[in-house]
């Protein structure tokens, strides 16, 4: 009995030291993650208002401050809309407007942000920031040749089924509304146009409605 | 499980080829496979694999007579999943882009069957220090290997070395390559390789602790 006890004693204590340890570095460095992330999202942000890597060798408070600068953060409404977050540049009313978006991938869920010119009605840019795509074939979607891709495509030109973007085969996009996928990744490429079109759909019903900050 | 007690100088120069994880004892094949693609994050992981295995067999080793013999796997577990916990924070906060990268890799390290097959195997019955160069030797005999299967799928695969183009543009990449299975291929070349190269030495029992690549 007292030998079991024992054994109970000894794995609550390792249990108890282990717990603290992770705790104790958790608490410790949880400041510096949190502002990891933040800058994280803020440096895709202004990169996707400025077009420019700016923000991308600062650290994080420089950047914090680079946003604070240059980025008004809104919520759009309208009536008989879900609100909507979105970031635009300070100071002008022109210019694209950044969107998070978030959608099941093939694996796991991807997220990130779009940019898109209201007036135009056009994709200016896309960042993934979150996917668990397969690392060299779904995983390529955040390479910059990728996002490239999805640069001036316009969102106003929707197919017969609705689809305002069509993925397809790799080196076939021809028309304005194709945008080259990625061999090897059909699945991680549909995913894409899913989200992107279920994004775009979201955005424009918004700004169609009248949605204001 | 060792007869003759080992100098930790010995214990760790003897995991790099003899008795290399990988190699000869044919575990941690799960990562050997999963992140072998890109060199860069086979080099992070394989660092991240090394420290925890050192650190895991050291802990271990010095609590080794205390753990009772019931619940020894569940105490190697506990200490393995928290030093593994300890790197993935260490990682978000001073190196988030790799740790983004790299995603649910670095978790995976706890079910790695190297440290677990080296804190049972060795760490219960060995001095600490000891422990230790055997754990760091297992982390760098099994970077060894993962990262020449790497310096092969990456070119192959990508056209890339270290995320550096290095083959022609118009190089065809050779899209199996980066998916799993040219990691058996590439494992299995290469042990093919070791073992003509050894010269035929008896292959040693396998250890306890060895468990089915999951």
């Amino acid at each position: 009995m007292r030998q079991r006890l024992g054994v109970v004693l000894f794995t609550l204590a390792v249990t108890v030291v282990c717990g603290g340890l992770v705790c104790g570095v958790n608490a410790l460095l949880a400041d510096r993650t949190a502002s990891n992330a933040q800058a994280a999202r803020q440096r895709v942000i202004l990169r996707l208002l400025q077009g420019t890597a700016e923000a991308d060798g600062l650290p994080g408070d420089r950047v914090a401050a680079l946003f604070q600068d240059r980025v008004d953060t809104v919520t759009l409404q309208a009536p008989g809309q879900a609100p909507l977050t979105a970031f635009r540049p300070k100071g002008t009313a022109a210019a694209p407007i950044v969107f998070p978006f978030r959608g099941q991938g093939f694996w796991d869920a991807i997220a990130g942000f779009l940019a898109i010119d209201p007036a135009a009605k056009k994709i200016v840019g896309i960042e993934f920031t979150e996917h668990a795509e397969t690392p060299g074939l779904g995983g390529r979607i955040s390479e910059p040749a990728f996002r490239a891709r999805f640069a001036g495509k316009p969102l106003d030109q929707p197919g017969p089924d609705g689809r305002r973007l069509r993925l397809v085969s790799e080196g076939t996009a021809a028309q304005p509304t194709e945008i080259d996928g990625i061999t090897g990744a059909s699945e991680t490429s549909r995913a894409v146009e899913r989200i992107v079109n279920r994004a775009a759909d979201t955005i424009l019903a918004l700004l169609a409605a009248g949605g204001q900050p | 499980m060792s007869p003759a007690p080992l100098t930790p100088r010995q214990a760790f120069t003897r995991m790099l080829w003899e008795e290399n994880p990988v190699l000869v004892q044919i575990l941690g094949i799960c990562s050997t496979l999963a992140v072998t693609n890109l060199v860069k994050n086979t080099l992070i992981m394989c660092v991240g694999l090394t420290l925890c295995t050192a650190f895991s067999a050291l802990t271990i080793s010095l609590l080794r007579d205390r753990i009772p013999r019931q619940v020894r796997m569940m105490v190697q577990v506990l200490i393995i999943a928290a030093w593994v916990i300890v790197l993935k924070i260490v990682l978000d906060a001073f190196l988030p882009e790799i740790s983004r990268e790299l995603g649910p890799y670095v978790g995976l390290i706890i079910t790695n069957c190297i440290v677990m097959g080296r804190t049972e195997g060795f760490a219960m019955g060995n001095r600490p220090l000891t422990a230790f160069c055997d754990g760091l030797g297992a982390g760098v005999g099994y970077s060894l290997v993962l990262l020449v299967i790497a310096a092969v799928r990456e070119p192959l695969g990508l056209g890339s070395f270290f995320g550096i183009p290095v083959l022609p543009s118009d190089w065809t990449r050779w899209n199996l390559m980066v998916i799993a299975p040219s990691g058996f291929f590439a494992l299995a070349t290469f042990i093919w390789v070791a073992k003509a190269f050894k010269g035929g030495t008896p292959r040693p029992a396998a250890p306890a602790g060895a468990k089915p690549a999951a």
